[in-house]
């Protein structure tokens, strides 16, 4: 269970955090939420899909980083194998809290949390989160600024999904994967552009998505699916180690 | 023929409106009549209506039936009011909530403070000064402190259906199952005599009430009571329903979601998700319709999706002679503003306070048919607003849909609100000024102007009270367990003390 605290610099004075980016370390998660604005940046290194948020009734963008539920391909024995990290990632052991437990996002103003239960919480390895004298951290500094991407991220991401799920761009996706051993995994739960009717759309409704730039990550989405062979010939990597 | 003393009472049909008509009569005049609904088991009923408006309360007060119970009985849950998405334009969503906005009572309606608001840089959204708007946004429900939500419910129509049942027997309502065949009129006056079951039994009465449906086997095939179509204003004719297992706690809200032909219902009722999509079929046909819906369901379904086709429209003599239609044999508008069973429930209550002493009065007759046929065309404008007042361009559908002719009644409606944000609720509307101010304003229809009496406030005084009214809203938010926390707390499951969440 997570533990979340509201950061300050005198409880949280000594804080450390020491990021192992390995089996174990509070990372084995088989997506991550991405945000509109980093669709561009992710595109290259993973692939990018929607995926159903039955809480808010959403379709909230995420990355696939493996095959089963606890499995993510992108760590490695401390290191993150890709260029790009998602600000969802980035953020741990952080979190946005809103003061005066707002009733609804948005509302309140956002302050930041700490989840002290994270592996990566220290008070003697890593990174420090204040300064000796309470002052913040570049760390602390980024963290304010993903934590910031984040939280403008929520909405937009909301209205993306919600334009394109009215235009019935959005289609569930049922998709069986063969790894190089014969072993094969369906995938669930996963929602991708439906093509055809984006090819059907009329002027109207592209000028729209044009207008909002949304096309552009529509392209992006798209130009990601390549990235899914890449992320199987990871697990094919991964399986061919396991039986050496 | 005179009807003496209209004794036997007949109804025919056991859907939803067929049982409700049983138990209010039964509860209502106990052993004085001789109450028999007929029912075939060949023929099912529709049974998807399943969401409410919260006047069923008062419904359920006549059959002195206990909240706690009742929803124990339909799987039930609570519903603050519509969430609508993608009305206006793509991408927007509003909610239309069962209560005022705002918590104290102005002079002019609360939604004139707002523009002036608006119009000097206080942007806090309409809805964030509604009680029940802001609940459904943090899934909340309860009953604390002292501005109680308007609600009403979410249920199972089977279960709903066998509890009224449950009750009228108990109240002495005769059950006959069988296929009626025939209806016979006496010669004179053309007053229906009796109906003729498939086994031959003849069951007669003074009066007949016909719930049989779209059908309308007494009030149309017998009695040729008329039909006036409103589908050149509401496009829709088929829908698809399917249930759905719940994968999320169920949320106190109805949603309802604008596809490109039609709009898609969710209902979440305690054990299951109720879906369906509203469509015309000459903009989408049956197979494409039905893989919109399965694409855009949570949860696996457990039914079969199931077609319905219907027309929209209104039986001009809702009584006549000596019967009565309810339910979908008396008219049907499509289920987005959730109106049907309430139409049902109106016209049962207007129906017993005329109820004929011994014979049939035809000025009662005629005014019966005028306050119902009034009702009925105030909710049929309502709900054309929601298709008419619309930004979008993605398909053919909604641009024809906001360039169509109106009604007279609504075209004044809208011209009104346009110019400086007036509404008038007349004699036989159900729904509240409020109410068309959240879809005209939800559905991008801004007023050009406010009430001058705004005016006498300051700005800073409109800030306060903005902010205040806010708070207020805020504070009686947080009160409020979750929903399905309350919903198991009336089960029984848990003591209140672990209520809040
Ligand atoms: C797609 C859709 C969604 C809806 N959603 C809602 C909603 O959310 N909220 C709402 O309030 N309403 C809703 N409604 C309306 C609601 O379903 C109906 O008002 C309600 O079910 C009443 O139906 P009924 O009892 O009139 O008819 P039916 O359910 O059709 O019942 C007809 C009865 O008549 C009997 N019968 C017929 N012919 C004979 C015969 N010859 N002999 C003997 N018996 C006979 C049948 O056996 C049956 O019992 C919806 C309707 C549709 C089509």
């Amino acid at each position: 269970m997570a533990r979340h605290e509201l950061l300050d610099n005198i409880t949280h004075k000594d804080l450390k955090i020491n990021l192992r980016y390995q089996p174990g370390a509070g990372f084995d998660h088989q997506m991550a939420r991405i945000f509109p604005i980093e669709l561009g940046a992710l595109q290259a290194e993973y692939p990018l899909f929607f995926a159903r948020n039955t809480d808010r009734d959403q379709y909230d963008l995420v990355a696939l980083l493996g095959f089963e539920s606890d499995e993510n391909l992108y760590l490695g024995q401390g290191d993150w194998l890709a260029k790009s990290l998602p600000l969802s990632i980035e953020r741990q052991p952080f979190l946005i809290g809103f003061e005066g437990q707002a009733t609804s996002p948005g509302s309140g103003q956002p302050v930041i949390h700490v989840d002290m239960d994270h592996p990566s919480i220290s008070e003697e390895h890593g990174e420090r989160v204040f300064l000796p004298h309470g002052g913040e951290s570049v760390l602390l500094e980024r963290m304010n600024e993903v934590l910031g991407l984040i939280h403008a991220g929520h909405g937009e991401s909301d209205a993306f999904s919600r334009t394109l799920s009215g235009l019935d761009l959005i289609e569930p996706l049922n998709l069986e994967v063969t790894f190089a051993n014969g072993e094969k995994t369906t995938l669930n739960g996963l929602y991708a552009i439906n093509e055809d009717n984006l090819r059907q759309l009329n002027a109207e409704s592209l000028d729209l998505l044009h207008q909002r730039g949304y096309l552009q990550h529509i392209y992006m989405l798209l130009a990601s699916l390549p990235q899914l062979g890449a992320l199987i010939e990871r697990k094919n990597q991964k399986l061919q180690s396991q039986s050496e | 023929m005179a009807a003496p003393g209209m004794h036997r009472i007949v109804i025919v049909g056991g859907g939803t409106a067929g049982w409700m008509a049983a138990a209010a009569l039964s509860r209502t005049f106990g052993e004085a009549k001789d109450i028999c609904l007929i029912e075939s088991d060949e023929i099912g009923t529709v049974g998807v209506g399943e969401a409410t408006i919260p006047a069923i309360k008062n419904f359920h007060l006549l059959l002195g039936l206990d909240e706690r119970e009742f929803l124990n009985a339909v799987n039930g849950t609570f519903k603050l009011g519509i969430e609508f998405d993608h009305w206006g334009q793509l991408g927007d969503r509003y909610f239309h909530p069962f209560g005022p906005p705002g918590t104290d009572s102005w002079a002019a309606q609360f939604h004139h403070y707002w523009l002036k608001g608006q119009s000097i840089g206080e942007n806090t959204g309409f809805n964030d000064f509604s009680v029940e708007a802001s609940l459904a946004r943090a899934g909340r429900f309860g009953m604390e402190g002292d501005r109680k939500p308007n609600y009403a419910y979410h249920f199972d129509a089977g279960l709903y259906a066998k509890l009224l049942r449950r009750l009228s027997e108990s109240w002495r309502v005769r059950r006959i199952e069988g296929k009626v065949v025939d209806v016979k009129l006496t010669t004179e006056s053309g007053m229906i005599e009796s109906v003729r079951l498939e086994s031959g039994e003849l069951v007669a009465g003074d009066f007949f009430i016909d719930c049989t449906g779209f059908r309308g086997l007494l009030i149309e095939q017998a009695l040729h009571s008329g039909w006036e179509d409103w589908s050149h204003w509401l496009k829709s004719d088929s829908a698809l329903a399917v249930q759905t297992e719940s994968v999320a706690p169920p949320a106190p809200f109805t949603r309802a979601t604008a596809r490109s032909a039609g709009w898609q219902w969710k209902i979440p009722l305690q054990h299951r998700v109720g879906n369906g999509l509203v469509y015309c079929s000459d903009y989408i046909d049956d197979d494409e319709a039905r893989k919109l819906l399965l694409d855009n369901v949570d949860g696996q379904t457990i039914t079969e999706p199931r077609q319905l086709r219907f027309k929209t429209g209104r039986r001009l003599m809702q009584w006549n002679k000596n019967c009565l239609a309810l339910g979908l044999s008396s008219g049907f508008l499509e289920p987005l503003e959730s109106t049907s069973i309430h139409l049902i429930q109106n016209s049962l209550i207007r129906f017993i306070k005329l109820f004929p002493a011994h014979q049939i009065e035809q000025a009662e007759v005629d005014q019966f048919n005028d306050d119902v046929r009034l009702e009925f065309e105030r909710i049929r404008d309502f709900i054309i607003l929601h298709y008419h007042v619309n930004q979008r361009n993605d398909s053919p559908y909604w641009v024809e849909l906001r360039e169509m002719d109106l009604p007279d009644t609504l075209a004044h409606k809208i011209e009104l609100f346009k110019s400086n944000g007036r509404v008038f609720r007349d004699q036989y509307e159900l729904f509240a000024e409020q109410s068309w101010v959240v879809v005209m304003m939800g559905q991008g229809l801004k007023p050009g102007g406010f009430h001058p009496i705004v005016d006498n406030l300051s700005d800073a005084d409109l800030r306060r009270f903005l902010q205040q009214t806010r708070a207020s809203v805020d504070q009686l938010v947080q009160l409020q367990p979750m929903h399905d926390a309350y919903l198991r707390h009336l089960q029984g499951v848990e003591g209140t003390e672990s209520l809040r969440a």
